[in-house]
């Protein structure tokens, strides 16, 4: 396995290759309609070695609701790992936000913009 | 019931954006004899969970929190921390499971606190008001004094006082303990089947197409179910179901509240509810009982 992937397999501690492919992950996932590659197919990537999973654009896209993580079947952890997706590209100072694009900055409350700082910048 | 003691944290939402929110809870827990002290000093608990294991460092803020309360607990007699806002509930409860399961993270957590004297004994309980209200269930029904049979209220769980399912508050896939709560107070529930689907949380900053549609979809689900009212427990739900609702063209005739606006309401405790949001109840109740 390369480097990207046991980054995300230490960051996660989680084992993919528990991962059947059952969907289940897919269906219940409230972002997934928005999703470039859905949750099972970014699991799928890992246990596959394809390091372009670090370019999904999904991860990004992920709330971190836990819907996939209470579900799936073989407690693979889908939304864990895709934590451990994003923090290979923020720890190495790949952020994913851009504060001035954000309509209305003045308006969010703190809590919108604490959740998103942690999520977008590592 | 009634003669329960807690401690609050109360986090960065409530004291800023929400302020109604915690306002109306301290009028509620006023009136039905519940005793809350709020901590003498606490830090940002993270917001989220940070799901990386080797990454404690992250868990600090929480962890000075716990520390703060175990402290205080000593003081005065309780060990349990309530929180209004679930993200706070979710990311306390969350570091201290983790503390209280994994001895390795107990151990690195202390490296960082044994150079300030600090310790953590894992002896505080980390409780979200929903469950508090739904104990006293009994105790609101008597301190009813608005009728709320024009209001049709739809209970939105969301995501953090439900998940992952080792922290939920009560049955995660069929929730029900809001719906109690709101039935003894006399309201009609509308059970909609969007109560624990994610509003889109803090993806509002990187796709704010993806949030609106969530949102807007739990929305239009509590309405078309009938609802007048939803409520939310959560400054970050509220946030961005209001996004959703700004941005509709068609606006519907339903009002985002928060539960502890709408128990204040019934009992008549008005000091604290935004302007809007009473004139919006007081057009929902029946004929010649307008008002109070
Ligand atoms: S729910 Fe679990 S087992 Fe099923 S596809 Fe998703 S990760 Fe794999
Ligand atoms: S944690 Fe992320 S991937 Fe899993 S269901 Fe929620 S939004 Fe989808």
């Amino acid at each position: 396995m390369g480097d990207v992937i046991d980054k995300i397999i230490r960051i996660s501690g989680r084992n993919v290759n528990l991962c059947y492919q059952c969907g289940m992950c897919t269906a219940v996932c409230p972002m997934a309609e928005y999703m470039d590659v859905k949750p099972h197919q970014i699991i799928r990537m890992i246990q596959l070695g394809d390091e372009r999973v670090v370019e999904v654009d999904a991860v990004w896209v992920c709330a971190s609701c836990m819907a996939c993580v209470d579900r799936c079947p073989r407690d693979v952890g889908p939304g864990i790992i895709f934590e451990a997706v994003r923090l290979v590209s923020l720890r190495k100072g790949i952020d994913k936000i851009d504060y001035r694009a954000i309509e209305d900055l003045e308006a969010a409350p703190t809590l919108a913009m604490v959740t998103a700082s942690r999520k977008y910048t590592g | 019931m009634g003669n329960d003691k807690y401690l609050y944290f109360p986090g960065c939402s409530v004291k800023r954006d929400a302020k109604s929110y915690e306002k109306t809870a301290f009028d509620v827990f006023g009136k039905l004899g519940i005793w809350v002290k709020e901590l003498d000093k606490w830090w940002c608990c993270g917001a989220t969970f940070g799901l990386a294991v080797d990454d404690v460092a992250r868990h600090l803020g929480s962890v000075r929190s716990l520390i703060q309360a175990e402290q205080e607990g000593a003081q005065y007699g309780t060990y349990k921390l309530l929180t209004l806002c679930p993200m706070c509930y979710n990311t306390l409860k969350r570091v201290n499971l983790l503390l209280k399961k994994d001895p390795g993270k107990l151990d690195n957590i202390r490296r960082y606190l044994r150079d300030e004297n600090l310790d953590y004994k894992l002896s505080v309980e980390v409780v979200h008001v929903l469950p508090v209200l739904y104990e006293n269930r009994d105790l609101i029904r008597k301190n009813i004094v608005r009728n709320g049979s024009g209001i049709r209220a739809a209970p939105y769980y969301g995501c953090t006082p439900l998940r992952p399912r080792e922290v939920a508050v009560d049955n995660p896939e069929a929730p029900s303990i809001m719906h109690v709560v709101l039935e003894s107070a006399g309201v009609h529930v509308v059970d909609f089947p969007f109560k624990t689907e994610c509003c889109g949380a803090y993806v509002y900053a990187y796709n704010r197409k993806a949030v609106i549609g969530k949102s807007s979809m739990i929305i239009l689900g509590a309405y078309k179910a009938g609802a007048n009212v939803l409520v939310t427990v959560c400054p970050l739900c509220h946030y961005n179901l209001m996004l959703a609702y700004n941005s509709m063209k068609n606006k519907p005739s339903i009002k985002i509240i928060y539960l502890t606006e709408l128990l204040a309401y019934l009992m008549g405790l008005d000091d604290n509810i935004p302007h809007d949001i009473k004139s919006f109840l007081d057009g929902l109740a029946p004929a010649g009982e307008g008002g109070k």
